[in-house]
């Protein structure tokens, strides 16, 4: 509403007062005399009536070319009578509402006694029925306009000229099919594009089609126990239905890629005497706008005509994150909610409400701790992607609205015949979806009604990785013992069913590369190795170098192998690959799920083991080889200090804001971190942990000396060769027993005297032999562990 | 906007109303949309019953079918006898003819000046030896028009005895540039009245148009 406002004089009020003062506009009701109209709403329809004879005027003045314009207007005065009439009747009522505007008796007498009359009398009648006089009255007065119109087309009386309508009517027909037929013709392409269009991207699968069943299916028995159940229920709902329940409708199946997700779902298909439906995901990924809800609607369509046929389908969405969500966060759902970043044995659990919601609105902030270093990094999820465009609302409809009653039949012409329309029947349709990334998923598509249950398909256990392994060695010819098999599912704890899978692949691959059609462990081991490795660059290091990197190498194995108590060393290389100089791989020998403090120092203590050990061995020299380690040093330290309270102080600096993705307590921001109390106290512990394993160094240094020969000789070797070399033992590629005699342990402190003189640049050009330990015993190593262990070298 | 503008507003459009309503239009406008034929009379001047006109011209005139006519009368009681008679006040007859393709070729000046009664010497000595009795023949006017639509014609005003009184006519005969159609106007009556009315007669007569209109 407008607020009208009256300047006044500076006199009539303080300075301090507001100039303009609002005038209150009267209601209507309050009203005495009709408010006044504009000028403009005054004239228009005079206006309008004027025009509409002038126009008129200019048509006879067209037709006939003797006439002038003041005979034509005289005549179509005469001529347009119903133009008078209708400007003398605008006048009046101009005239009416002129007076009204002026005088109070003449406005109450219309407004409330005549106009309120009639309102009065016309409210008796119920809304329903004004409304269908008021329908009715407007198809005679639009009958009667046509009348009119037709009775001066057809020169004839106005009620004889809707007579005469059909008839000229029937004979426009063919021009009217006509025109429709062209009409169409255009519509008909479009409706061809999109017919075509939204098909495609959905097979079905008849039960037998698909051999996979759920005995394929390895190391994750949970979820797949789950996976049945649901199953059962389609099969027979009335199980569940006989009790009051209903049949769960859907299914996600999320988790890191390789997991088995799409093995799972297959294996529904396999296993289930339902037809399967299976989703491509680029099936909603449209080039025109609303291709995708057709896809949509026609693929639901098709379900419930197979739901009705066969009692019940199973449709599965690969890659579900392709449908898009609409932004958004997503939260709720036990199994992925952000709280379950947080490596505590009870998660908030244990917290008031109030204190979780406060954590888990930070815990969006602030990024995860830091985690054991692996292939598998947390996914990014993306918003907004693939189908959009109104698909995912058309499938998030189509989910739940399975339940009201369809078909022009059932809704319409029962409808007219009085009967109710029939309920649909049940369509039992499992939805089943997968993917990766389930934050990228649409909030709505996770509600209960949906997706009733949410299954995280993780990393296997141990127990199911040895499964996977047998499973998938049985299907090749093989002599590796189930003791091997156990280990090999112990070193190797991120495995995913398509890694083992793959790895099983790769040690057949090296088997009849070699001519036999058996695989043997080495063949598991040496595929292994090149899984992880990556075959070598095949740089030659100068000679003083590699014996650097081996010996830096071998203080981390060393220390590794002295004080690292939940991993072993997998693999320990100097072979230069595409970002390293060589490594060290420890792997966890059981699956834990909790760190402990004297894990993370023993830990630092093998980071720090380059640095130190290369001061001790080069007589205080070192390397930037050692960049990475003091990093990871670093952070742990800081960490243990700032976030994990084994330190000196209890408060965690993971409350404290920091940018998205960034180290709560060393964001690389702030570089000043150091100089603060934390930074101080993280130094000591790091200063203390050197010192421990300098110490221990002193005391290993034969050891690493005998590592980084071997590590010199073979370029890469296994940890068991390592246990072998300190022990005095047989290993797999290195024979260990010879590094434990006096002299040739005196041997290899020649060999790096030597080596150390080069460093220093004195004798540079000088070649410096690689000692050979006499072989004990010998059964030499074969060719083939060489071949594996460096693939680059003759056999 | 005050009471006192409203109602000027008001009396300007009555007055405006009144002004163009009570007047009625100084002419009658006669039209042929089809045939693009114009002219105007006074609205004294009150049409002949068409029926009437239609039977005494008959279906077809000797250059072809009447595809249009129309005729009014000055007196108090039109009359088709006064159309075709001596009148003793104006009258106007006009018609459009479609020519036959035979006597497309047969339309000449003079053919057009002799359309209604013998003017051309040729033609009275023709109706002389038919002896037909038509006397006191006299040319007042004879032109030839051309106009902006290529129409071709004549105008001829002369006199003829056909009763006790001479009676003068005014004929303007044209032809469209395809020579399909042949248009003519009449305006008669006895000399004195043609005198005494020779302005609005002439009005008539220039009012005559072919071509033109939508």
């Amino acid at each position: 509403m407008p607020i009208r406002s009256r300047k006044r004089g500076a006199g009539e009020q303080g300075p301090d007062q507001s100039r303009y003062v609002h005038v209150e506009r009267p209601k209507d009701s309050e009203r005495s005399t009709r408010k006044p109209m504009p000028l403009w709403d005054r004239v228009k329809f005079l206006v309008l009536l004027v025009l509409l004879w002038l126009v008129l005027v200019w048509s006879a003045m067209a037709n006939d070319p003797v006439i002038g314009f003041a005979d034509a207007a005289r005549q179509q005065l005469h001529a347009a009578l119903w133009l008078e009439v209708l400007i003398g009747l605008e006048v009046l009522r101009q005239l009416h509402f002129l007076v009204a505007e002026h005088w109070s008796a003449y406005y109450r007498l219309w407004s409330r006694g005549i106009f309120g009359r009639i309102d009065r009398l016309s409210h008796r009648l119920s809304d329903w029925t004004r409304f269908r006089i008021a329908r009715a009255a407007k198809w005679l007065v639009a009958i009667a306009l046509l009348a009119l119109i037709l009775g001066k087309a057809y020169h004839t009386s106005p009620v004889n000229g809707l007579f005469l309508l059909p008839g000229t009517i029937i004979r426009a027909l063919p021009i009217i099919i006509y025109v429709v037929a062209i009409v169409s013709l255009g519509i008909l392409q479009f409706v061809a594009i999109f017919w075509f269009m939204s098909k495609g991207g959905v097979d079905v699968y008849y039960p037998d089609d698909i051999s996979t069943r759920f005995s394929d299916v390895w190391g994750q028995d949970q979820v797949l126990e789950r996976v049945k159940e649901n199953m059962l229920f389609l099969e027979d709902p009335e199980s569940i239905e006989d009790h009051g329940g209903y049949v769960p409708g859907g299914i996600l199946l999320w988790g890191p890629p390789g997991t088995g997700k799409t093995l799972m779902a297959e294996a529904v298909a396999g296993e289930t005497g339902k037809p399967y439906v299976f989703v491509d995901p680029g099936a909603f990924i449209n080039m025109f706008f609303g291709v995708g809800i057709l896809k949509v609607k026609s693929l639901f369509r098709k379900l419930r005509k197979l739901a009705v046929r066969y009692g019940g389908v199973i449709v599965f969405f690969d890659e579900a994150d392709s449908l898009g969500n609409r932004g958004g966060a997503v939260g709720g759902q036990a199994g992925f909610s952000p709280t379950a970043q947080f490596e505590a044995c009870h998660g908030f659990g244990y917290l008031s409400p109030d204190t979780q919601a406060a954590l888990f609105a930070e815990a969006l902030r602030a990024s995860p701790p830091p985690r054991p270093p692996g292939r598998f990094r947390q996914m990014i999820p993306t918003g907004m992607g693939g189908g959009g465009m109104g698909t995912l609302q058309a499938l998030l409809t189509e989910m739940s609205g399975l339940k009201k009653p369809r078909g022009f039949f059932n809704r319409i012409v029962r409808r007219t015949l009085g009967m109710r329309p029939k309920p649909p029947p049940k369509y039992r349709i499992l939805i089943m979806m997968a993917t990766n990334m389930p934050s990228a998923l649409d909030e709505a598509l996770l509600r209960p009604g949906r997706l009733d249950r949410v299954y995280r398909v993780g990393y296997p256990s141990k127990e199911g990785r040895r499964r996977t392994y047998e499973g998938y060695f049985g299907k090749v010819k093989n002599d590796v013992t189930p003791e091997q098999i156990d280990h090999l599912a112990t070193i190797t704890p991120y495995a995913t069913g398509a890694t083992i899978k793959d790895l099983s692949n790769e040690s057949l691959i090296v088997a009849l590369r070699d001519g036999r059609d058996t695989v043997t462990w080495s063949d598991v081991l040496r595929a292994k190795l090149l899984k992880s490795v990556g075959p070598s660059e095949g740089v030659e290091y100068i000679e003083r170098e590699r014996h650097a990197v081996a010996v830096h190498e071998a203080c981390h194995a060393v220390i590794s192998y002295r004080v690292q108590t939940r991993n072993v060393i997998d693999t320990a290389t100097i072979q230069k690959g595409a970002d390293y100089l060589g490594f060290v791989q420890p792997i966890p020998i059981e699956e834990q799920f909790t760190s402990w403090r004297t894990e993370y120092e023993a830990d630092i203590m093998v980071s720090l083991a380059s640095l130190v050990g290369e001061r001790m061995f080069f007589d205080g020299d070192s390397s930037s080889g050692v960049s990475g380690d003091l990093q990871n040093a670093s952070r742990v330290a800081l960490a243990m200090e700032g976030l994990w309270g084994m330190g000196g102080q209890y408060a965690s600096f993971a409350i404290t804001p920091a940018p998205q993705g960034a180290h709560p307590v060393a964001d690389g921001q702030d570089r000043a971190v150091f100089e603060t109390a934390l930074g101080k106290r993280a130094e000591g512990h790091l200063a203390a942990l050197a010192e421990r394993t300098g110490t221990l160094l002193q005391s290993e240094r034969a050891n690493v000396l005998a590592v980084a020969h071997a590590l010199e000789v073979h370029k890469t070797i296994t940890g068991e060769d390592v246990s072998a070399i300190i022990d005095g033992t047989e290993g797999p590629v290195v024979d260990g027993r010879p590094y434990q005699t006096a002299e040739f342990a005196a041997t290899l402190e020649s060999y790096h005297e030597q080596v150390k003189f080069a460093h220093g640049g004195r004798g540079r050009r000088m070649p410096i032999p690689i000692p050979v330990p006499e072989p004990k015993e010998a059964e030499p190593i074969s060719a083939w562990k060489k071949q594996a262990l460096d693939p680059g070298a003759e056999p | 906007m005050g009471l006192r503008h409203l109602f000027s507003v008001a009396a300007l459009i009555i007055v405006g109303l009144l002004a163009t309503g009570c007047v009625a239009p100084q002419y009658t406008y006669v039209t042929d949309s089809a045939d693009s034929a114009y002219f105007k009379v006074p609205p004294s001047w009150r049409q002949v019953n068409q029926n009437t006109l239609q039977a005494a011209e008959g279906t077809a005139s000797q250059e072809g079918a009447y595809l249009w006519s129309r005729a009014y009368d000055d007196s108090l009681k039109p009359s088709i006898n006064n159309i075709f008679s001596t009148a003793a006040h104006p009258v106007a007859y006009a018609s459009v003819v479609q020519l036959s393709s035979a006597n497309r070729n047969d339309v000449s000046f003079n053919s057009m000046r002799d359309l209604l009664l013998p003017v051309t010497a040729t033609a009275r000595k023709a109706a002389a030896a038919n002896h037909e009795t038509l006397s006191g023949f006299a040319s007042l006017a004879d032109e030839v028009i051309t106009d902006k639509h290529d129409n071709r014609g004549i105008r001829e005003i002369f006199d003829y005895n056909l009763g006790v009184t001479p009676e003068t006519f005014d004929l303007t005969v044209l032809t469209n540039s395809a020579t399909t159609k042949l248009y003519f106007l009449l305006v008669h009556c006895s000399a004195k009245c043609f005198a005494d009315n020779y302005k609005q007669i002439a009005t008539v007569m220039g009012s005559f148009t072919v071509g033109g209109g939508s």
